[in-house]
């Protein structure tokens, strides 16, 4: 497939490789150097809110990006009630979303790759042709369907479509995986008399679980992050997502109305409160984190 | 095991099409009812929330729909749009994005890319790969919002630094003038290290055959040719598919309209996505929005396609 790259490879000089070394280490440092500035400007952002959830309003009209001392920690215990109601709310979403997204799309698989059945393939079709259609066909008429549902500020309105949706990604990514799994160790349990269902849920679900891991990872990044499916369906404080909050409570400080114009400490205090679930995640979780980030373009 | 439906010539297509086989179509069916049965809850799900909703979407766009009623209009829907002013001005912002996101959106990932593939220490690179996907553990409204800070007139971050250094003319309210406030959408997230990206093009370059890479190391050619001749031919695949996704990310985006300019100010850096969201849930014009989301949905696909026919492989030429 590549053959026609390595022409002229094969003529190595072999009288070179000291200097090659030499321009190698050389070059190692350039990348350093280039990196380094790279990733501190990446994480820029991020040091300015640690900077500045520690501020209070003097501070912070005095030295609105520098580090001010005293650090004022009690900011996040301010604002650490209202947040973890909203990491809540977020976490009652996903944690029941995701495993029903899980479980719906690893049974599908499992149905898909293992079983021979008339017109199969045009059922699996019709599942993955809906990765298609991109999200703005959806947003308009399934507001309309969950208003007429009555799911309009119930978690159910976050739910259902977070659950579709990730079936519909989860039968893409377990199918192959699925049918990869050798043969011998699903027929031996049939031969030992256990049902689809028993075989289903002894074998082949815990042979999945890196790639169940790595799916979840991508759905919980993309409902953590969803702004605007949860702004249109929950209009109730007592609802609102992680993103919902941090939205309300920015806005507020942006634009000087409850809680005060002068409370930027405690909006970046928030601002870093949000973030923590995903870092516990990311701790333990690291490979299937890494490995959902990168498969998340597998979508298309 | 008996319960296997076995064909000798299995294929989806051989079900169609006459059997040569005893048995007819709809004796295998029933045979396979149960294979059916665990089918059910899952398109039961994806009947209400996945095929209902687009085909609604369609119908939509050809009424006048407000949320309550509304009557079969036709084709008046697209016509409107053909003389909205602001929607022209959101196509124009969404051209300009685009041809913006192209580069930002691919050159520093591939980048960064390419100098952690060099890296020759894998502890370093480790470190590295993981230090760059810190920011995708904070939820994107947080980001958006930090940049709404960083551009902020009074406190922000860029205003004090130019007063910092003695150019306090320069400040600005950047994301409340009409000139500033596109180009510092497009500017947002700099330097546009998208650790998603990063670690697609990563992955690829990865996947390059060792040999490849050290027998153009051997022949001391510039790291640079190598790149050209080896790498980027190698990973086109990779790039087409972040292309897509870029395109894809940027048409049906609107997180920064919707939480940092509003759109605004003017028309300054609406798009069609968020003139769509706007008419649709600040002035009940469903009908009017889904039209413009099925425009948008046409244009996704065709570009998709265009994309994934226009930009070949160099390798599969060569094949």
């Amino acid at each position: 497939m590549f053959v026609t790259v390595t022409t002229g490879a094969s003529n190595i000089r072999p009288s070179q490789p000291s200097s090659i070394r030499a321009g190698l280490q050389r070059l190692q440092g350039v990348l350093h150097l280039i990196l380094i500035p790279t990733l501190l400007l990446s994480l820029a952002p991020l040091a300015l809110l640690l900077i500045d959830a520690g501020k209070t309003t003097e501070q912070f009209e005095a030295h609105p990006w520098a580090l001010t001392l005293p650090y004022h920690f009690e900011n996040y215990w301010v604002m650490a009630g209202g947040m973890s109601r909203y990491i809540i709310n977020s976490s009652i979403v996903s944690g029941i979303a995701i495993p029903l997204a899980l479980a719906l799309a690893s049974y599908t698989s499992y149905v898909f790759a293992r079983f021979k059945f008339p017109g199969k393939e045009m059922l699996y079709y019709a599942i993955i042709m809906l990765m298609m259609i991109p999200f703005v066909l959806y947003l308009v008429p399934q507001y309309l369907l969950v208003l007429s549902l009555g799911l309009m500020n119930t978690r159910w309105a976050l739910i259902f479509p977070y659950a579709a949706g990730g079936a519909v990604f989860g039968v893409f990514l377990i199918r192959p995986f699925m049918a990869g799994l050798a043969e011998e160790l699903f027929e031996a349990a049939r031969i030992d008399g256990a049902g689809d269902w028993q075989v289903f849920y002894r074998i082949a679900l815990p042979l999945c679980r890196p790639i169940l891991a790595t799916l979840m990872i991508i759905l919980l990044l993309g409902q953590w992050n969803d702004i605007i499916w949860p702004s249109v369906t929950m209009t109730q404080d007592k609802l609102y997502t992680v993103t919902l909050g941090i939205f309300s409570i920015a806005k507020s400080v942006f634009h000087g109305s409850s809680l005060g114009q002068t409370q930027w400490g405690f909006m970046f205090a928030a601002f870093v409160i949000s973030s923590l679930p995903l870092v516990f995640v990311f701790i333990l979780a690291r490979k299937a984190f890494i490995q959902g980030l990168s498969s998340g373009a597998l979508k298309f | 095991m008996r319960d296997i439906v076995h064909t000798p010539h299995a294929g989806a297509s051989n079900y169609q099409t006459h059997s040569a086989s005893q048995n007819t179509l709809l004796q295998r069916m029933w045979r396979a009812k149960r294979y059916y049965l665990y089918l059910v809850p899952i398109f039961a799900l994806l009947g209400v929330f996945s095929y209902y909703p687009p085909i609604m979407a369609l119908y939509y766009s050809f009424t006048n729909f407000n949320g309550v009623s509304g009557k079969f209009i036709g084709l008046e829907n697209f016509s409107d749009l053909a003389t909205d002013r602001i929607f022209r001005a959101s196509i124009g912002n969404a051209i300009k994005l685009l041809l913006a996101n192209m580069v930002t959106g691919l050159i520093p990932p591939l980048l960064v890319a390419e100098l952690l593939f060099s890296l020759r220490s894998r502890r370093m690179g480790d470190f590295y790969r993981t230090a760059f996907l810190i920011p995708t553990l904070v939820p994107a409204i947080v980001i958006i919002m930090t940049w709404r800070y960083i551009y902020h007139a009074r406190y922000g971050l860029i205003n004090s630094l130019l007063s910092a250094v003695g150019l306090d003319f320069l400040a600005h309210d950047w994301l409340g003038s009409f000139d500033t406030a596109l180009p510092a959408l497009i500017f947002f997230g700099f330097p546009w290290i998208n650790a998603t990206i990063m670690l697609i093009l990563l992955a690829a370059l990865i996947d390059i055959p060792r040999e490849l890479i050290d027998a153009f190391r051997l022949d001391s050619t510039s790291t640079m040719q190598r790149i050209m001749h080896v790498d980027l031919p190698y990973i086109v695949g990779a790039i087409r598919l972040v292309i897509v996704l870029n395109i894809i990310a940027t048409l049906q985006g609107f997180n920064l309209q919707f939480a940092m300019t509003g759109g605004g100010p003017g028309t300054a850096t609406t798009v069609p996505a968020f003139h769509m969201f706007s008419q649709a849930f600040f002035s009940s014009r469903f009908g009017y929005g889904s039209a413009i989301g099925t425009l948008l949905f046409l244009v996704i696909a065709g570009l998709t396609v265009l994309t994934r026919r226009y930009l070949r492989s160099g390798i599969e030429y060569e094949a």
